[in-house]
């Protein structure tokens, strides 16, 4: 009996399949790296809305602050916005979607290691990629544009539990999303979508401080905003400590849902999945 | 000695979507979709015994594909059971699939952005190969293929019969206790199906295996499988050997010969009167075949020996393709 947690845990690791999971983000890492130019590209054009945002929100601080937001505060906001959007954007799950539909699917379900491994190794590997390239542009851009910012070791700690959080709760929705491909053979709409609500609600075009009362509202109960505006607006001090720890349970309630609502499309879904040309 | 894998009664139906050709339909279609219920795998039972070959022949459609994809787990069976090595394919438990292998000619398992070493040591990695064996079998694999100048290459840049032999090894690398084949050898040509199919049974010889083969080409099947399962519109009409599955299914045998020089005539005298059981299907210059009724083959023989000056005479089973052919054009016949 003794031996019986030990073997427990072994199994379990075995089930979990670790090594196969950290190989996959080789596998994808050595491709990335085989086109880094087409994904410094991609984390170019990524960059572009936050800077046009960016440009277009120091214009009108211009006349005075917004909002409580000066000049340097747009500027630290959509700096920031471009690392946590380029951090928590799931660039894998566009590609589910193709992968379901043209069949090749059934790779990753032939393999003894769970399919969203898959997905998570070509994410933690575009990471890999393209963060470096990005934090050498924003410092850049830092050091020409002059953001004006606090730090704050708890706030910074915070930021990086609300930027973890951020990361798992967009990753999982999308990915979710992308499994409606095991009904609809597409779910490009549904995503369109998805990053349209982030657009809006979740501190992109404008922080969600500065949306209209009705908006705001809606900012603070749907995940959009807990994807990408919350930890920069938890970086840059503007949340009490109260709001910090009700945006971190928002950010663990919508992850608790996204993990469920997995559970429930992906047992139901595989049950449909044709496996389409072989 | 208890079957490795059991399918009892296994049915699979697809649910479709179709309308009618145009726009009007494809309109209508936004609002009613139409579904209709497609059989593809109709209520198939058989055993298969460890290290055995099997090839599964059919025409397209036939539902051979779609009965491999609920063996590996792929699909799950509308009705019936399967188990394999112990094991509900489509539970898709890690255990099993480290068990089993499936090469598909659409199917990549390689990284198309990998070079060929890089991909299969991913793909060890995700076995779980202890890395002395990976070396081991990975060494042993590229040996037997001869593919050891691929490694360092993209698969993207290799021709396909190239890339077919490093998937084969990729599907190997675990070692799996059941491999299905998907028409491995599609688009190859004829060298490289040989070399593929050599493969494949020492593969099979070695490890004691079992093998599940699809294939157009019949060589493959008859060089590599002396069990066939015989599928056609989702039912199993053959489950036996090659040689008597021609038996069964052909109930007439070739009569080819050749007369001598000048005796063309006498053939044209005696043809009509060897009854309606005979039935000529090709004459070249003096050289004739006959298609004769089993159970005629030797009155007609020894008919023609004593009425045709003959210069050579051959009777043989038609050749399997001939067989699978009238299988699929006619069905089952006596």
């Amino acid at each position: 009996m003794k031996g019986q947690p030990m073997k427990m845990q072994r199994l379990n690791l075995q089930r979990l399949n670790l090594r196969g999971g950290w190989a996959l983000v080789r596998k994808s890492l050595f491709s990335y790296m085989a086109g880094r130019g087409f994904f410094w590209t991609l984390a170019l054009g990524w960059m572009m809305g936050p800077l046009v945002y960016m440009f277009v929100w120091t214009t009108a601080a211009k006349a005075g602050a917004t909002g409580g937001f000066g000049r340097g505060d747009f500027v630290f906001y959509y700096l920031c916005l471009i690392l946590v959007n380029q951090f928590t954007y799931p660039v894998s799950n566009w590609t589910v979607g193709d992968v379901i539909r043209s069949g090749s699917f059934s790779s990753w379900l032939l393999r003894p290691l769970p399919a969203i491994y898959e997905a998570i190794g070509a994410d933690v590997a575009a990471k890999m990629v393209c963060m470096p390239f990005s934090l050498v542009v924003v410092a850049g851009l830092g050091l020409v544009l002059r953001p004006t910012f606090a730090f704050s070791w708890p706030a910074a700690l915070a930021f990086v539990l609300a930027l973890l959080l951020a990361q798992a709760l967009r990753f999982m929705l999308a990915y979710v999303l992308a499994l409606v491909a095991l009904w609809s053979q597409r779910a490009d709409a549904l995503l369109g979508l998805n990053d349209t609500f982030l657009f809006l609600l979740g501190g992109q075009v404008a922080p969600t401080a500065l949306l209209p009362g009705v908006l705001q509202k809606v900012a603070t109960l749907l995940p959009y905003r807990y994807m990408a505006g919350f930890p920069i607006e938890v970086l840059m001090g503007r949340l009490t400590r109260t709001e910090i720890v009700a945006g971190l349970a928002w950010q663990l309630g919508w992850l608790a849902v996204a993990v469920l609502l997995h559970q429930f499309v992906w047992r139901r879904g595989i049950r449909r999945y044709a496996a389409v040309g072989g | 000695m208890e079957p490795q894998i059991v399918v009892n009664d296994l049915c699979k139906v697809y649910r479709v979507p179709e309308r009618e050709a145009g726009l009007g339909a494809a309109v209508r279609s936004l609002f009613h979709r139409r579904y209709r219920d497609v059989l593809a795998v109709d209520h198939i039972t058989f055993t298969v015994q460890p290290g055995e070959i099997v090839g599964f022949i059919g025409p397209n459609g036939a539902g051979k594909t779609t009965t491999l994809k609920m063996l590996s787990g792929l699909l799950y069976p509308t009705s019936g059971e399967v188990r394999v090595d112990g094991f509900v394919p489509a539970e898709r438990k890690p255990a099993f699939l480290r068990r089993i292998s499936m090469v598909m000619g659409n199917r990549n398992q390689l990284a198309w952005d990998n070079t060929v070493s890089d991909s299969l040591y991913v793909l060890g990695e995700i076995y779980g190969v202890p890395r002395d064996e990976f070396g081991r079998t990975r060494d042993e694999l590229v040996e037997l293929l001869e593919i050891g100048d691929l490694l360092s290459k993209m698969p993207r840049d290799l021709s396909l019969g190239e890339r077919m032999k490093c998937e084969l090894i990729a599907a190997l690398l675990h070692r799996p206790r059941v491999l299905f084949l998907d028409e491995p050898t599609l688009g190859l040509d004829v060298t490289m199906q040989f070399r593929l199919r050599r493969f494949v049974a020492e593969y099979n010889q070695r490890s004691q295996a079992i093998v599940i083969l699809t294939s157009h080409y019949m060589a493959d099947v008859v060089s590599l499988c002396p069990r066939v399962v015989l599928i056609h519109q989702g039912r199993l009409l053959f489950d036996g050997d090659l040689a008597r599955l021609a038996e069964q299914m052909a109930p007439f045998k070739l009569i080819r010969l050749a007369v001598g020089n000048g005796n063309g005539q006498a053939m044209a005298d005696v043809l009509p009167g060897l009854g309606p059981a005979v039935t000529l299907i090709e004459q070249n210059d003096r050289r004739y075949t006959l298609r004769v009724k089993r159970e005629d083959a030797s009155t007609v023989t020894a008919r023609l020996l004593n009425d045709v000056p003959l210069a050579d005479i051959t009777v043989e089973d038609p050749p399997i393709e001939a067989v699978i052919d009238q299988v699929y054009r006619e069905g089952v016949s006596g």
